[in-house]
């Protein structure tokens, strides 16, 4: 049993604490994946926010049935949960403008500002792909997961995930070609 | 398309590497502990109104035999007044 299965198995058995552990042990990751999809870190905090309350109470309702790791099934959470915030906004029209400035701490050796365009440039090129090819292209190219982790993540096949990825790849290069 | 490909792989690369350090802000644990403190707090109210719902058809029923009670009193109340109407109009001198 993997630690955070054990994490989950206290939380379980009545530990509360157990989760706070949880949410900081996996939190940088889901906050980063999600930040990529949308290309900012205050909606993907607030998304992971959300994603960890309905976690929560999944796991007391009983509803993780154990057959994926836990991490994998916080990622599912998040993803979709992602792809949802992205649909509410493109029907709201543009974000709100919000200060990253805060929203992205300064790393190591690379300035806040950076990582800031980055987002936006992903965010941005990534737009125009149907959010299911966005999430496989993100969790394959720019977080090189193995295509078997993302089938369970979004609940399909390895083959419709490579599908997907050839789509996207196709997508973006016939954009690229008619820009 | 090969070179293509390439570029398009290359850019994402770029572009993870440039968004690698990024994760939450310092207080968000603590954000999300306040929301499942929030979350327990509104649970505890939705196990308070189990209980509530388990009674309320009986509760629908205990209102519907009052007002038929009440509807019955009111008529014999009016009953005992035409009585009372009646004997006023038979006390003529």
């Amino acid at each position: 049993m993997s630690n955070l299965e054990g994490v989950v198995e206290r939380f379980l058995k009545g530990d509360a604490a157990a989760f706070q552990e949880l949410v900081n042990a996996t939190s940088t990751r889901l906050v980063r994946l999600s930040a990529r999809m949308l290309g900012n870190v205050a909606d993907a905090e607030d998304v992971v926010q959300e994603a960890y309350v309905k976690a929560y109470r999944s796991l007391l309702d009983g509803q993780f049935d154990r057959r994926a790791k836990i991490e994998t099934w916080l990622y599912r959470i998040v993803v979709n949960a992602t792809i949802d915030a992205r649909r509410k906004r493109t029907r709201r029209g543009p974000a709100v403008v919000i200060d990253e400035e805060t929203a992205i701490p300064a790393q190591e050796g690379q300035p806040a500002g950076e990582a800031r365009r980055a987002l936006t440039e992903l965010a941005d090129w990534l737009d125009d792909l149907p959010p299911d090819q966005q999430a496989v292209l993100v969790l394959k190219a720019v977080e090189g997961r193995e295509s078997a982790e993302i089938a369970e993540i979004l609940g399909c096949s390895e083959g419709a995930v490579e599908q997907r990825l050839v789509r996207a790849r196709a997508t973006l290069r016939q954009r690229r070609n008619d820009s | 398309m090969k070179d293509q490909d390439e570029d398009i792989d290359r850019r994402l690369d770029r572009l993870a590497r440039a968004t690698e350090g990024i994760g939450p802000r310092p207080d968000f644990s603590a954000r999300v502990a306040r929301a499942i403190e929030g979350e327990q707090r509104g649970g505890l109210l939705v196990e308070l109104g189990r209980p509530a719902r388990r009674i309320l058809p009986a509760l629908a029923l205990a209102a519907a035999v009052s007002l038929v009670w009440a509807v019955e009193s009111d008529q014999a109340f009016d009953d005992a007044l035409s009585v009372y109407a009646d004997e006023t109009v038979e006390l003529e001198w």
